[in-house]
C-alpha cells in the first residue's frame, strides 16, 4: 500500500484517483503509524514551501519522513520540501533528502510557470510553480525548458525522487510516468532484499 | 518551450450545462462532467467549470460533481462563479479543484487574494476580471466600479494572484475576434500569465491572439458549444502557424 501524505496540501482526490486508474492501491493518510507501515510514500502539495513544512510538523510527520527508508516520490511542493531548504518566504529547512535548495525561477519571462511544458526526452506534462531545486546535475532525471532557464523537472537520488509537474493532471503521459515510479518500487523493495 | 493553452469553459446551472452543447455521441449533454471529458479527449489543455446560478447564499455546483470531476479529468480543472470567501475556496478545493477564480468578491475584499494565497499558494488563485477596455466591472458585468483595469491587476499581482482571466465584457458572445488591444496593454503591465476571453469566434482569432499578444492561454466557449469548430480544428490552425502546442494525446491525429 502508498501512502499519500495528508497535510491539507492542495488537491489530492485526482492524485488518489489517477493512482486508482493504474491499478495503484494508495491511501490518503497523516497517522505516523500507517506512514511508517506503508510500501512507499507520495507527497503531494501545492502551496507555500513554509506552510507545508509547518502542517507537517504539526501532524508529527516531519521526523518520521526525514528518516525513513522507503521509496518517496514528491510532486510539485511535494518534490521541493525534499530538498535541503528553500528561499521562498524566508529561508526554511526541509527534508534534506537531496543535495540542494529551492529557488524562484530565474527567468525573464511570466511567472507563475503555469502550463504544458515538454520534458526534455519526453512528453508535455502540466507544471505549476515559481520556484524551482538548484540541484547537481547527477541528480537531474529530465528538464523543461522556459525561455532558456533549465527547470528540473524529474530528480532522483537513491529512494527518493521527484516530480516538479502534476503528474495526475498531465493526460495519458503523466499515468505512464507515475506507472513507471511504481514499477521501480517494486526493483527498490528486491535490491534492498538482496 | 510552454505551449499555448486551449481551454474550453462550461456554464453550469444548478448543476446542468448551458448552452448548447450537442456531442452526437453522447447521450446525457447535460452532464458537465461528461462533456468535460470529451474536451479533454479532444485536446483541451484545461477545463473552466463556471457556474452561473452561484450566489454567496446558494453554492450550486454540486459536490457530487466536482468529486467525479476531479476523478475523470487528467487535465487542470478551474472552478469560478459566485466565490464570496475563504471558506468557497477551501471547501472547492479540497473536493477536488485545481484552481478557483474570483471576480466581483476580489474586487470587494482585495485581502481573499491575500488570504487564499497564503492558504493555499499562488497556482491555485485565478482572478477573473470583466473590462470594457479601460474600467473593471462587477456583477456578471452589469456594474461599473469605476475602478482602472491597469490599477486593478498590478494590485491583484501584488497581492499574489497566478493568473489573470481578462473578459471583454462587449465583445462577449459577438464573434469578432478578442479584444486585442486591451490584453497588450495589460501585457504591459503585469507579468503573471493571461488568459483571454471574450470575442473568439473562428480558429483565425485564436491564432491572432496568440501572434499578437503574450496570453499563455484562449479561454473558448460559444465556438465549441455550438459546433463552429473543434479544438483539433484550432490546434491544427495553430500548428500550421507555428504556436506551440502540447504534444502527446491525439498527437498523432495531427
Amino acid at each position: 500500500m502508498i501512502a499519500i501524505i495528508d497535510y491539507k496540501a492542495g488537491n489530492t482526490e485526482s492524485l488518489l484517483s489517477a493512482c486508482r486508474e493504474i491499478g495503484i492501491e494508495a491511501k490518503l493518510t497523516n497517522d505516523t503509524k500507517t506512514v511508517t507501515l506503508c510500501d512507499a510514500i507520495i507527497i503531494p502539495g501545492v502551496g507555500a514551501f513554509k506552510t507545508a513544512i509547518e502542517n507537517l510538523k504539526t501532524a508529527g510527520l516531519f521526523d518520521i519522513l526525514k528518516n525513513i527508508d522507503k521509496p518517496i516520490l514528491g510532486i510539485c511542493l511535494g518534490m521541493q520540501i525534499l530538498f535541503e531548504r528553500s528561499y521562498e518566504g524566508e529561508e526554511t529547512e526541509g527534508l534534506g533528502f537531496i543535495k540542494g535548495e529551492i529557488i524562484k525561477i530565474p527567468v525573464n519571462a511570466r511567472l507563475p510557470h503555469i502550463g504544458w511544458n515538454n520534458l526534455n526526452a519526453g512528453e508535455d506534462v502540466y507544471f505549476v510553480h515559481s520556484y524551482m531545486a538548484n540541484v547537481a546535475l547527477k541528480h537531474i532525471v529530465s528538464y523543461a525548458d522556459y525561455c532558456g532557464i533549465r527547470i528540473p523537472a524529474i530528480v532522483k537520488y537513491k529512494n527518493v525522487t521527484g516530480f516538479q509537474f502534476h503528474p495526475e493532471k498531465s493526460g495519458e503521459y503523466g499515468l505512464k510516468l507515475l506507472r513507471e515510479w511504481y514499477c521501480d518500487i517494486e526493483r527498490y523493495k528486491c535490491l534492498k532484499k538482496e | 518551450m510552454l505551449k499555448k493553452r486551449i481551454i474550453p469553459c462550461l456554464d453550469i446551472k444548478d448543476g446542468k450545462v448551458v448552452k448548447g452543447i450537442n456531442f452526437s455521441n453522447l447521450t446525457d449533454i447535460g452532464d458537465p462532467v461528461i462533456l468535460a471529458k470529451e474536451y479533454e479527449k479532444h485536446g483541451a489543455d484545461e477545463i473552466v467549470f463556471l457556474d452561473i446560478s452561484a450566489t454567496c447564499e446558494n453554492r450550486a455546483i454540486a459536490g457530487e460533481i466536482l468529486k467525479r470531476a476531479a476523478s475523470a479529468l487528467r487535465i487542470p480543472l478551474t472552478i469560478g462563479g459566485g466565490m464570496c470567501s475563504i471558506d468557497d475556496f477551501r471547501s472547492i478545493l479540497r473536493l477536488g479543484a485545481d484552481k478557483v477564480s474570483i471576480n466581483s468578491a476580489a474586487v470587494k475584499n482585495p485581502d481573499i487574494i491575500l488570504q487564499a494565497v497564503k492558504e493555499f499558494g499562488t497556482q491555485c488563485v485565478v482572478v477573473a476580471i470583466d473590462t470594457d477596455g479601460e474600467n473593471v466591472f462587477i456583477n456578471g458585468g452589469r456594474l461599473n466600479t469605476g475602478i482602472k483595469l491597469t490599477d486593478w491587476v498590478k494590485k491583484c499581482e501584488a497581492l499574489g494572484a497566478g493568473e489573470v482571466l481578462l473578459t471583454s465584457i462587449n465583445r462577449d458572445g459577438t464573434k469578432i475576434g478578442y479584444d486585442i488591444k486591451t490584453l497588450k496593454k495589460v501585457a504591459k503591465c503585469i507579468n503573471m500569465p493571461i488568459i483571454a476571453s471574450g470575442g473568439c469566434g473562428s480558429v483565425f482569432d485564436i491564432v491572432d491572439l496568440f501572434k499578437k499578444t503574450e496570453c499563455s492561454g484562449a479561454l473558448v466557449a460559444s465556438i465549441l458549444h455550438y459546433k463552429a469548430t473543434t479544438i483539433y480544428e484550432i490546434k491544427r490552425e495553430m500548428i500550421k502557424n507555428r504556436i506551440p502546442i502540447r504534444k502527446g494525446y491525439n498527437n498523432d491525429k495531427f
